[in-house]
């Protein structure tokens, strides 16, 4: 069965790239955008997470709670066959969420690109993922 | 031999080289986590680079990279003309090939079976290309897509660099032709640039 055309899956896919593009845009200046870039790294790869999640036939967590948020993923791949190399990258940047967020000290550049990269490595997972299951999505 | 004059003897396919590496810097910041494939196999698509949007999951980007000296009027002027008359014909014999070659060149890049497709040509004479790509068309008979513009700036012993000058549309493409890429390259050979997992 096909989840990916769902419109609960396109709301959180196109939120997905949304906000990794626009990670992306902050890192051309990540000087001047660094918090921005991280906040966006981390909310493009839940919004992925979420996608994923549907695109795997399952529901997406409705708590806040992170770890429910991966061992969700892990189910749904266990489930599926699908490889869990991505979700190492996702817990990276769920456990960075409340520092950058909220956190009074100051993240420095360097953890920050790291943050981008662990998005961007999520997000080369989940499309590989989706495209492997229902084939090209934008053609 | 200083780095200045080592530059400066480049071949026009050494220039092309450096300069497929700047445009897949540059598909590389606007696209999403692209798999990048540098001069794929001529048999499957006649490019220089071929970018693979999201992970090898989205839409096709083709650039094909002109860089020949005959295209730019600034270059491969040997000598002064003696006359007026002398510097006009000249002119007229030049912009004929020129006209020609380009046309042939605008005929490669429209027929490229992926999505977004792209000429890079050389800063200097973008205005003169474009002017041309004017007449030739940069949309298709059927108005679905753009021909998308990429200007290469040669800077010595710097890198080159690569502007987008005209945004590209998404073309139709013909389902066949695109099967014929994802089967016999994009499922088989592992890209020159991409994110790792």
């Amino acid at each position: 069965m096909r989840h990916t055309g769902s419109a609960g899956f396109d709301t959180y896919y196109r939120r997905a790239i949304q906000l990794a593009d626009a990670m992306r845009l902050c890192q051309d200046d990540l000087p001047a955008y660094a918090s921005a870039a991280a906040l966006l790294a981390v909310h493009s790869a839940i919004s992925y997470n979420d996608a994923v999640l549907i695109g795997l036939g399952s529901r997406r967590p409705r708590s806040e709670n992170h770890r429910a948020a991966v061992s969700a993923l892990k189910q749904a791949c266990t489930r599926e066959g699908v490889d869990h190399q991505g979700i190492p990258h996702f817990e990276k940047l769920l456990s960075a969420k409340t520092d950058i967020s909220y956190g009074e000290k100051h993240v420095d550049d360097e953890r920050i690109a790291k943050l981008c990269t662990y998005a961007e490595r999520f997000q080369k997972w989940e499309e590989r993922t989706l495209q492997q299951r229902e084939g090209r999505l934008s053609s | 031999m200083t780095v200045k004059d080592d530059t400066g003897k480049l071949t026009t396919r050494q220039r092309e080289g450096r300069a497929i590496n700047a445009v897949a810097e540059l598909l590389r910041r606007k696209l999403s986590v692209p798999n990048i494939y540098l001069e794929p196999p001529a048999s499957l698509i006649s490019a220089d680079v071929l970018a693979v949007d999201r992970g090898g999951a989205g839409d096709l980007h083709a650039v094909e990279i002109k860089l020949e000296r005959d295209l730019n009027p600034f270059e491969g002027q040997r000598r002064k003309p003696s006359s007026t008359k002398e510097l006009n014909e000249l002119h007229r014999v030049w912009y004929a090939k020129y006209s020609e070659k380009l046309n042939v060149i605008h005929r490669q890049v429209m027929s490229m079976p992926v999505h977004f497709r792209y000429l890079a040509i050389s800063a200097e004479s973008f205005d003169l290309a474009f002017g041309e790509l004017g007449h030739l068309g940069l949309f298709p008979a059927d108005g679905i897509g753009r021909l998308g513009v990429i200007t290469i700036k040669e800077q010595g012993e710097e890198s080159p660099t690569a502007e987008m000058a005209v945004v590209p549309e998404r073309f139709r493409v013909d389902p066949a032709k695109l099967k014929a890429i994802e089967t016999k390259l994009l499922a088989k050979s592992r890209p020159d640039i991409e994110v790792r997992i």
